[in-house]
This record gives C-alpha cells, structure tokens and sequence, in this order.
C-alpha cells in the first residue's frame, strides 16, 4: 500500500488544470490534421499543398500551435505544471511500439545504435569536458554541458549536477543552451533531410544521433515519417540505457579522478547506476519480446483484429498529447536565459554532431537502419 | 566556517535535492507509462475492435 502510495505526488490536483489543456489541444489539433487529410483525400488544392508539400501534419500543427499559444497568449500559471508533465505521455507511446519490432531489429538497428551512440555520446563528453578545461570553464558547467550535450539533455544536466557541484545560474545557461538547440533542430532537420534526399531510415538514424531529448526526437522523426519514426525510437532506446554510464564518467571525471571526493559523502556507484536507469524501456523490450514470440493470441500490427493491432491505434494520440506539452511549454523566454559559454559549447557541440552524424549515417546506408517489424 | 562556504553548501544540498526530486518523479512517470501501455494492452485483448474504433474513428468529430 506504502508502494501504491508513491505513485501519486501529495499535490498532484495542481496538475490537472494543464493536463486536461494539452488532452483537449492534441484533440483539436488531431482533428485539424484529420481534416486537411480529408479535404486532401478529395482532391482540395490547399490541402493537397499542406499535406504534401510543407508536410503540416499532426506533429507541426501540435508543435507550432502550441509555441504561438505559449507566447502570444498569457496563459494562467495554474496551467503550467500539468503542461510540463504532458510530454511524458510519450514514454507509454514508446513501450507501444514495441510491437513494431522484433529481435532481428533490435539486435541490427540497435546494435548498430547502440555502436553509434556510445562513440557519440562519449565522444561528444569527452570532447565537450576537454574543452571546458582548456578553456578554463568551471567543473560545474563543463560537467553538466559533457553530460547534457552527450545524452538526453535536460534530464542529463539535472542527473549530472549535484555531483560535479554546478551552481543554479550553470544549469540555467546549460538547460536553455540545451532547450534552444534541441527546438532549432527539430524544426530544421526534417527539411534538411528532405532537401538533401535522405531516406527515413536515414534520417532516423541522424536525428538520434543530433537531437538530444528523447520528446523533441520522436517528434522531428515522427515529422518525417513512420520509418524515420522506427528507427529513431530504437536508437533512442539504446541511448537513453547509457545515461546512467555518462553520470558514472563524470563522477570519475569530476571527482574520482581528480581525488576531489568528500571522505563523509562516499559516492555508491552502484545505487547511481541503478537510480538513474530509465526503467520505461523495460515495457519497450516485454513488447518487443511478445511480437518476436509470434504468439497468434497477441497477433501483430498488421493482422486485423488482433490486440497488438488495437493496441497500435492508440500511440499517435499518446503522442499528440506529449507534442502539445512539448509546444505549449516552449518559451521563448527560458531559452533566452541560453548564453555565456554554455551557449557557444552548445552549438559548437550541436554543429559538430549534426555534420560527423550525418556522414557517418549515409556511410552506414539505410539497409542497416530500417526497422522491418519481422516482414 | 566563511560566509561564502555556508552559502555553497546550502546551494549545494539545494540542488542535490532538486535531482533527488526530479529523478523519483522521472521513476514515477516510468512507472505509471508502464502501467498506461499494459492497461492498454490488456483492454486491446478485451476488446480489440473497440479499441481500434475508439482511436481511429470516434475521437475524431470531422
């Protein structure tokens, strides 16, 4: 009962009033999508141009929509909270793609993710925490920008921070560097990628390599298609697993290395890797596990009437909500908060990674990154 | 103890507290998108048609 307890926050009635503001924003804007795919269906020139040539679908109304409530409209602070925890309806749309794949692409697309995102993830903290040292940035936010430029962003910085002893205004700097980077990418690699040919796959692959929160990278590849979508989330998946690791280096970086270890507050490496786990992906893999099974009883997205084919109808709403979160929390205010050092960390790191990400992902080749979901 | 010191503990602990907090809501939000998508897979084994009629067909009005 004690364990039950814990799943409820004391306060969470202030969440409401917001939740309910994103479930009834992602439904007019679903609706909005469903009715430009209609007028397109019959053949409506302004929908057709819509639809196919500046793809306004579901992702962009939701993310463009919400971005202009945000910041045109004053929206009452009671919405705030229940706003910010919206984007999380995501990770259940994540564990509901799990019946998109199989072990064969879990071990293919994965593997090769995973070979991906530990070279770039290191890669990008290692170089991001050299540079801080060479110049002369503090621990503190050269700590947090390794770790946040590396993985998971916002979530990284926050998991980062006590133990490289960053200050509130370093976080501050890191998190808008971070938040203004991420929103810059996700709205101009989609059309870099169609600009440039590149296959969904392709682009699934790149946009988990560059953008660095898991809401703002299933959005950008859910943008670009459901193939780009796939791929992306299996990636993802794979990096989101080595955010405990990156907290570890930088304890060995920070701490451990330098012999900077308070002797009255001795660090369990082992309770850090365990806390900071994301235990959601668990869902992921159990769905992946029954698809592979290949149990009639569960069937597959693709068998009419099956429970996985039920089940599959409902994570693009999942998604909608998690979007609308992700647009009306989206101020242009926090990320002007972005500067410093932090911010020409941030983008020489976002640079850097969008160019050698891509080169690396059109040697790699789509036939590596597609998902095939076992046909 | 200067007064630059006490200052930085308390920031410190602030913080350490600000991540202990956000990471077991990050566990509690794990938790309940684990309970989301089986309580959907569980009402998807009930009730396929319904299920895929609800998502794909009545919540949309047009």
């Amino acid at each position: 009962m004690q364990q039950l307890k814990h799943l409820f926050v004391p306060d969470w009635t202030r969440f409401v009033p917001g939740f309910l503001f994103c479930l009834v924003f992602a439904f007019l804007g679903m609706n909005l999508d469903h009715l430009i795919g209609q007028y397109h269906t019959v053949g409506i020139a302004w929908a057709t141009f819509l639809y196919e040539e500046a793809q306004f679908n579901y992702v962009v109304i939701l993310l463009l929509g919400g971005i202009l409530v945000r910041n045109t409209i004053p929206l009452p602070k009671t919405l705030f909270p229940g706003i910010s925890i919206a984007r999380t309806i995501i990770k259940p749309g994540i564990i509901i793609l799990g019946v998109h794949y199989v072990w064969a692409d879990v071990v293919r697309v994965g593997g090769m993710g995973l070979a991906l995102t530990a070279v770039f993830i290191f890669g990008t903290a290692i170089v991001v925490m050299w540079l801080c040292k060479k110049w002369g940035v503090s621990d503190g936010l050269g700590g947090i920008m390794g770790a946040g430029t590396g993985v998971c962003g916002v979530s990284a910085i926050i998991a980062t921070s006590p133990v490289v002893r960053s200050s509130p205004i370093e976080m501050a700097y890191a998190i808008g560097t971070i938040l203004l980077f991420g929103t810059l990418m996700l709205f101009t690699m989609p059309y870099i990628g169609t600009s440039i040919n590149l296959s969904e796959p392709e682009f699934g692959g790149w946009a988990a390599i560059a953008i660095l929160n898991t809401a703002q990278l299933v959005a950008a590849a859910e943008w670009y298609g459901t193939e780009a979508r796939d791929t992306a989330v299996l990636i993802n998946v794979a990096r989101i697993m080595f955010l405990p690791l990156v907290v570890l280096f930088s304890v060995w970086f920070y701490v451990l290395r330098t012999g900077k270890q308070d002797p009255d507050h001795k660090i369990n490496k082992w309770l850090l890797v365990k806390d900071k786990f994301p235990i959601f992906i668990l869902g992921f893999f159990l769905l992946v596990f029954l698809n592979s099974l290949n149990i009639e009883a569960f069937g597959n997205p693709r068998i009419e009437g099956s429970p996985f084919w039920a089940m599959n109808a409902s994570y693009t709403w999942l998604f909608a909500i998690g979007f609308s979160g992700i647009g009306l929390s989206i101020s242009i205010e926090d990320m002007k908060k972005a500067g410093g050092k932090a911010f020409t960390i941030g983008m020489v790191a976002a640079l850097v990674k969008m160019v050698l990400g891509l080169g690396v992902i059109l040697l790699i080749g789509a036939q590596w990154l597609r998902v095939t979901g076992g046909n | 103890m200067t007064k630059h010191d006490a200052s930085d503990k308390k920031q410190e602990s602030e913080l350490e507290h600000m991540a202990e907090e956000i990471f077991s809501s990050e566990k509690r939000e794990d938790i309940w998108a684990i309970i989301i998508a089986m309580g959907i897979l569980i009402l998807s084994v009930a009730f396929p048609d319904q299920i895929y009629h609800f998502f794909r067909q009545a919540l949309y009005l047009f």
